[in-house]
């Protein structure tokens, strides 16, 4: 049930746009191939703290959702 | 998410001061990473080099990335269509193989229960949610799936045209195969439970809010047909009927204070 209500809170932000269509060449060329390695980066999050993939990750990894705009 | 093992964040180019206004108005629990230069956007090389001029440069083509625990990329999602969009929840239900919600009756048919679940209960225009219709067939017995020759029956989902939504293409699991009597190829078939998928992508927002009832509910309602069969004999081929039922949702349209905007 957690689960199903953070669900609900992203998904209004999670506005990343897609069909899971890895087979779409539009996917294949943006951002790094699938089995690179993830550009480092190190940026502040809503409440100013500094984040990076290592504060980021879970287990088994990091779903980053790239969107336009928070505000538009 | 988390309990799947994934950490989830956002970006955007969006100051601190408007993600944090957001978060708190969302009461958004995951944290929203502010990149006001699009270096983030432009080291991860997805700039949006569209806009020349005002506040949309430095936005990015809004995407997915599923990085493993070595940082390294599983999977990437991106939609040229930026009405279209994936939901984290579709996601889940593709990538990670989540269950749904069950988002309708459980309908018991002749030698068959079928439950209708959903990746979310709600259901916003140019999202895409999955719907799973989950199947139990009781032991010994199998149904036909798609590929089976013209005399047996597959299983389909059939459902009336709706001008609120459209429904994308059926997904099937991987069928076993099976010798049937007489058969000299074996014939792909299901047994058990199994689940079948498609897309439900609510159409533009007048259409969708025309298809919604008083109560803003959407329904999905579909015709599920399947024959089933024991090694010694078939069954007559049957329809049930079956109905998902969401909450549709207005776009968002509120923004923050006009003195955080972007100019």
């Amino acid at each position: 049930m957690k689960e199903a209500i953070v669900i609900s809170l992203l998904s209004p932000l999670l506005l990343a746009q897609v069909k899971p269509s890895e087979a779409s060449t539009f996917a294949a060329k943006l951002g790094p191939a699938i089995g690179a390695e993830a550009p480092i980066f190190e940026v502040k999050d809503n409440v100013g703290r500094a984040q990076s993939f290592t504060s980021l990750r879970g287990p088994k990894g990091l779903i980053l959702l790239f969107v336009r705009s928070a505000d538009w | 998410m988390k309990k799947r093992g994934y950490g989830v964040a956002s970006v955007s180019y969006d100051s601190i001061e408007v993600l944090k206004n957001f978060a708190d108005r969302k009461k958004l629990t995951y944290p929203l990473l502010s990149d006001p230069d699009s270096k983030m956007i432009k080291a991860f090389g997805i700039l949006n080099e569209g806009p020349k001029t005002g506040f949309a440069v430095g936005i990015p083509h809004p995407g997915i990335f599923m990085l493993n625990a070595a940082g390294m990329v599983e999977a990437k999602f991106f939609e040229e269509d930026y009405r279209e969009r994936i939901t984290i929840s579709a996601l889940l239900s593709n990538q990670l193989g989540k269950p749904g919600l069950q988002a309708g009756e459980q309908v018991e048919g002749k030698n068959a229960r079928v439950t209708p679940k959903a990746s979310s209960l709600t259901a916003r225009t140019g999202q895409h949610i999955v719907l799973s219709l989950e199947v139990e067939l009781p032991k010994g017995l199998h149904a036909y799936a798609p590929g089976a020759p013209e005399e047996y029956i597959p299983v389909d989902w059939k459902s009336e045209p709706n001008e609120g939504y459209r429904l994308g293409p059926l997904i099937t699991p991987e069928p076993r195969r099976l010798k049937v009597g007489g058969e000299t190829v074996p014939i792909p078939v299901f047994e058990g439970t199994f689940t079948l998928k498609r897309e439900l992508i609510p159409g533009a927002q007048p259409k969708l809010k025309a298809a919604t009832d008083e109560q803003g509910k959407l329904k999905v309602p579909v015709a599920f047909r399947y024959q089933v069969c024991s090694d010694r004999q078939c069954f007559p081929p049957q329809t049930v009927n079956v109905n998902w039922t969401f909450r549709a949702e207005q776009l968002e349209s509120e923004r923050v204070p006009a003195e955080l905007r972007r100019k």
